[in-house]
Formats: structure tokens, sequence, C-alpha cells
């Protein structure tokens, strides 16, 4: 689903998706594939190939900021 | 009493590190992996942009055909006043791009030269950074750093990444991209400073006269049409003029492109 609207969808659609994903999935290790590939279909990179992955480094630094956030967080009533 | 509190704080932390590295070490791995796959990943994904771009089409010439007709009349006297700016502002484009040949010629500089014809497969919205997809790649002959404009209407950026089948193109509106340009109006140097969205910014003396509709010159020697000036701002205190351009071409409705 993820993989279809980063190919189909405009911009502020796939990335509301990955983050939200990253949010609610524990380890959500798809989404740093998710991230590389939005950075590779559609980034513009220059200099060392690694600093040009924006969204696959962000997606990195959110699952890691997320995953502890999650302990305290309960998605029942 | 006896406690292991030390313990597992350390265990804590060893266990917040393994996972710090698992979750790095994947990233990095991952990231070889899709370098090394780059140009296949694209190769894959740009057929399906095409078809996205044919279905788009076909499903727009087939709610024209089902409009009423008094929507179709709205849209003709729409179409209509549209071609007619659209007509006038290409003449005025035509007569600048004649005159700059016939001066390139005078000095011995070619004028417009051969170019690759390639098709924009994705744009924004679905780009981000002001970032355009093309068809066409390096068994093209596209080569980085090639310049890239609109068929009629102007320059839109430079070629940054060349694949075997594709390469992506940056436009000068790209945020935070400095591009040199100057006002056709009084051959005033200025550096444009791109915003995203087709959008630029830049100063000027406030004494220089600027005015919307004003046109922007790229700073090289052909000088093709960048932007035009959209408004330009200036406080009582202040000594420069902050002016607002946008691009002339409209970078949701790019199809063909020419790449030099």
């Amino acid at each position: 689903m993820l993989g279809l609207s980063i190919v189909f969808a405009p911009a502020w659609v796939y990335l509301s998706v990955l983050f939200i994903a990253i949010f609610l999935h524990p380890y959500y290790l798809e989404g740093i594939v998710a991230g590389l590939l939005i950075d590779t279909l559609y980034g513009a990179r220059a200099g060392a190939p690694l600093f040009g992955y924006i969204f696959g480094f962000s997606a990195t630094v959110a699952i890691i900021f997320v995953t502890p956030l999650r302990k305290y967080l309960r998605f029942h009533a | 009493m006896k406690t292991n509190f030390h313990k597992s704080y350390r265990r804590i932390n060893r266990d917040k590190e393994r996972r710090l590295t698992y979750i790095f070490g994947a990233f990095i791995f991952m990231a070889l992996v899709v370098t090394l796959f780059k140009s296949p990943i694209l190769g894959l994904v740009s057929p399906l942009w095409q078809g996205q771009n044919f279905l788009a089409r076909s499903f727009k010439e087939l709610s024209l055909m089902i409009k009423d007709k008094n929507a179709l009349v709205e849209e003709n006297i729409l179409l209509k006043e549209k071609l007619v700016l659209l007509d006038s502002l290409e003449s005025s484009v035509r007569n600048y791009e004649d005159t700059q040949t016939e001066m390139l010629e005078l000095f011995g500089r070619n004028g417009v030269g051969d170019f690759i014809a390639a098709t924009v497969i994705a744009r924004p919205p679905k780009t981000l950074y002001d970032i355009l997809v093309l068809d066409a790649g390096e068994v093209n002959g596209i080569r980085d750093g090639a310049r890239v404009s609109d068929p009629v209407l102007g320059e839109l950026g430079t070629v940054v990444e060349v694949s075997q089948f594709n390469s992506k193109v940056s436009l000068y509106s790209t945020s935070g991209r400095e591009t040199s340009a100057f006002l056709d109006r009084d051959d005033e140097p200025v550096t444009l400073i791109g915003r995203g969205g087709g959008t630029f910014f830049f100063t000027v003396p406030k004494d220089v006269l600027v005015m919307p509709g004003d046109r922007i010159l790229l700073g090289s020697i052909d000088a093709p049409l960048v932007a035009v000036v959209e408004a330009s701002f200036i406080e009582p205190t202040d000594s420069l003029k902050k002016v607002l351009a946008r691009s002339v071409v409209n970078m949701h409705k790019i199809r063909f492109v020419e790449v030099r």
C-alpha cells in the first residue's frame, strides 16, 4: 500500500502514510526502505552516496524516537 | 537489602545501544543495497509512471466527452482567453529568441544548437523539491549538468542525475538554489533564490525600477527567459527591495522538455 502510494500518489499522501505507519507499528523497518525508495525515485543527490538519503535517514530517526514513546501510549480504550 | 538496580540499568542501556546499532545498521545496509540497484529501480518504476500518465490523459479526454454542453461552452471561452494570452507571450518570446539568435550569430556563437526531446514522467506534486523525472537517460545522450527548457516558454533547470534510461532535473526554483540572472528592463544583475513551487525571491537596490510582469533572463550568453516578476515589497527603512518572481512554465503541467 505504502509502496503504491509512493509510486502513484502526491508527496503529501505518501509522506503522511509513511510517518503514520512508523508511529503505529513497532520497529517499522519497512519505513526505512520506503524512505530510501522516496529518495531514490524523487531525490536528486549530490556528494557522498549516503548523505543524500534524506527521507531514509528521517524514517530511521523517527523509528528510533517513536519506539520508546510507544510504551507510554495505548491504542485501545 | 541487596538490589540489582545498577545491573538492570546497565542492561537497559545495553539494550538501547543494541537497538540503535540494529536500526542504524539496517539503514546503512538498505541504503547500500538501494544505491547498488538504483538504476534498475528507476527502470522498473518509470513504465508505471508512463502508464499512469497515459491513463490520466485518457480519463481527461473521456470526461471531456461526457461533459454537458454548457460546461463545454464556458470552458471554451476560458480556453480562448488563455490562448490569446499565451499567443502574445509566445510571440514575445519568439521575437526575443530571434533577436538573440541574430546577436549570437553576429558574435560567432551558436544560438539554439541541438537538443534532445524528452517526456516528463514524474513532476511535482508527486516529486519533492521541484524535481522532474524524464524518460531519457544516458543512452539517449543526456549528460549531467545539461540545461533543460520548455519547448516554447523558457528555461527550467539543469540535469542533476542521470541513469541509463532516466534522468532527473532540478528546477531553478528548487528551494535554496541560487541562479545568476538579470532583469530584462535595465540589465540589472540579480541572484534568483528558489523558494520551491516554481517561485523565486531576490533583492535589488531600492532605486531599481521593478514592475510586475518584468522579465528575468538567465545569466548565460543566450539569456533565455527564466521567470517573470510577480510583486515587489519595500519597507521605508530598507535599502533593498524584495522581489517575488514566478517561473513562466507551470511545472505541474509540463509534458515535454528539451535537453541541451
